[in-house]
């Protein structure tokens, strides 16, 4: 049975990047640092959707998310030959996003900051189109949405930016500690706050209405 | 929160960082107390919604624009290395470390100043030292402790390294030096033996003196010579050097003169020394036109005259002995040196 050149080709770059799944993010970085784009590609495939709903969150403005993501990928691209394993990558990665955003934040002036963000009441920033326009249930989905990121963009920074880390897959509390220079209770205090106030903005914004007044 | 046990650990409950055993206590208290039940039940409900919802993902244009920097970036630091590792960059890297270790570290290693080294005449090591010996600095001197002991004293600044070198030389050695050296000049602490604490110069005046000479100045041991001749009016003893030791010029002529020698002058004699002859022909020419009467004029003419007789140029030796003719102090020298030339036929 002979295989012709494309099928081989698809087979091993299949094995590659089963390869290259199996590897830690620390792997990826290494391999990237002698030169392989491909395990760069692995890096950004695992990291980009969280790092921009991380910043999204944040920042509340779908654009300045964009940047922020593409500035934090490109940062590490371009320190990738100094480089060393002394803390886990994802940590390294959302700490350059963090403080990209807190930067973002910043510069944003006083009154240029709502609690709702650039979302409209639809759900979509405002003066940009709906990247998911569609049926129904997509309309109420994108309302949810909306309703959780004003929720989120009413909270003080410091407890957004420790609730957001902590929704992080795998992310644990002493690494938001880590990230944000803080000490690991004034993490648990911060979210812990956040969650009482996330908890009575969505029962006024009408979400969550099982939600009770336990605390 | 009024639990302690919740406002400590409900948290890292919710968010499953508690170990097996505290998480097992943590769901028998949540059993009993109501209130704490009520309070991780609305804090889950909260996280499950605000964690559940997608958002929309990154747009597949910044992906595309990060791979590409990520692409540009890779390929320069893979090209990098690939160059880096041929094995003929890898070879000519080694031997230039190679090469740069062994002349900084072993070769051109400069010795202490200090260091002074008495060898016998008849060693080995004092051989090979009268061989080396043969330096544009080396200088060889009579002292009177020396000659009672029926030896001379040679002491070879090396200008270039800042040490000094004292060899014993015995008389006949002396005399077979001799031979091959014509009448020269005296350097610094020729003039009188060295005593302790004068036989060697300081750090700061070998490097003054390697300046110096980088610079084509005149060095410090020169202007020592002249000015110890010219102050003291002491006359010079019996001086040998070496035919390619010290000065060629004649420094006992500017050693004798009362006033300090033109610093044009000095400069002549060192050009002409070098064998620059009609450079510093032309330099004494300059200096001439404007103090024609000066001395040192004398001395160099015949200096630069020597030059071009050294370099086989008879003409013009002669022609430039004639003017030191005409200056009255080195009238006498310059007569024996156009007698001393071989005729222009």
């Amino acid at each position: 049975m002979t295989m012709d050149a494309a099928t081989l080709y698809e087979d091993f770059s299949r094995g590659r990047r089963h390869g290259l799944e199996e590897r830690s993010d620390e792997q990826l970085m290494l391999a990237y640092q002698k030169g392989d784009a491909q395990a760069f590609e692995m890096l950004l495939t695992r990291h980009e959707k969280g790092v921009y709903r991380f910043a999204l969150r944040m920042l509340g403005d779908s654009m300045q998310a964009e940047e922020v993501a593409q500035e934090s990928f490109l940062r590490v691209i371009q320190s990738a030959s100094r480089y060393r394993v002394r803390a886990t990558f994802r940590n390294y990665l959302y700490r350059i996003a963090r403080n990209l955003c807190v930067d973002l934040l910043r510069r944003r002036p006083r009154e240029a900051r709502p609690p709702g963000g650039d979302i409209g009441p639809e759900g979509t920033p405002e003066g940009l189109p709906d990247r998911n326009p569609g049926p129904e249930n997509h309309v109420e989905a994108g309302q949810l949405r909306a309703a959780i990121r004003r929720a989120l963009l009413s909270l003080p920074a410091d407890q957004r930016e420790a609730f957001l880390l902590k929704e992080v897959k795998d992310m644990k509390l002493q690494d938001v500690a880590t990230i944000t220079d803080a000490n690991l209770n004034t993490v648990k205090s911060r979210l812990r706050y956040a969650l009482i106030r996330l908890r009575e903005h969505l029962s006024e914004e009408g979400i969550g209405k099982e939600m009770g007044h336990g605390m | 929160m009024a639990c302690k046990l919740c406002e400590d650990k409900l948290l890292e409950y919710l968010y499953g960082e508690l170990s097996e055993e505290d998480a097992a206590d943590m769901v028998e208290h949540l059993e009993t107390s109501e209130e704490c039940r009520e309070a991780a039940k609305s804090f889950r409900s909260v996280l499950d919604t605000v964690t559940g919802v997608e958002e929309e993902g990154l747009s597949s244009l910044v992906h595309t624009r990060i791979m590409g920097h990520a692409e540009e970036a890779g390929s320069k630091r893979r090209s990098f290395w690939a160059w880096m590792f041929r094995p003929a960059v890898t070879t000519a890297v080694i031997g230039a470390v190679t090469a740069g270790v062994y002349y900084t570290t072993i070769k051109y290693k400069p010795p202490s100043y200090r260091q002074e080294r008495i060898v016998s005449e008849e060693s080995p090591l004092a051989k090979s030292k009268q061989r080396r010996a043969v330096s544009p600095s080396t200088i060889e001197v009579d002292s009177p402790k020396k000659e009672a002991k029926g030896q001379s004293f040679r002491a070879r600044p090396s200008e270039s390294y800042g040490f000094i070198e004292q060899e014993e030389v015995g008389p006949e050695k002396r005399e077979a030096l001799e031979k091959a050296t014509g009448p020269m000049l005296a350097r610094p602490g020729d003039l009188e033996e060295p005593t302790p604490g004068e036989d060697s110069m300081d750090e700061a005046r070998v490097y003054r003196m390697a300046e110096e000479k980088a610079e084509g100045l005149p060095t410090e041991a020169h202007r020592d010579v002249l000015g110890k001749a010219d102050s003291a009016q002491q006359p010079v003893r019996k001086s040998r050097v070496l035919p390619s030791a010290a000065p060629p010029y004649s420094r006992r002529d500017l050693a004798s003169f009362k006033s300090p020698v033109p610093e044009p002058i000095v400069r002549a004699l060192d050009l002409a020394s070098e064998g620059h002859c009609t450079e510093a022909e032309q330099r004494i020419e300059a200096y001439a036109t404007e103090v024609p009467e000066q001395p040192a004029c004398g001395a160099g003419w015949l200096e630069v005259a020597r030059c071009f007789s050294k370099k086989g140029d008879i003409k013009r030796a002669r022609e430039t002995a004639k003017k030191a003719l005409e200056i009255e102090s080195s009238a006498k020298e310059a007569q024996a040196f156009l007698e001393s030339l071989p005729s222009l036929e």
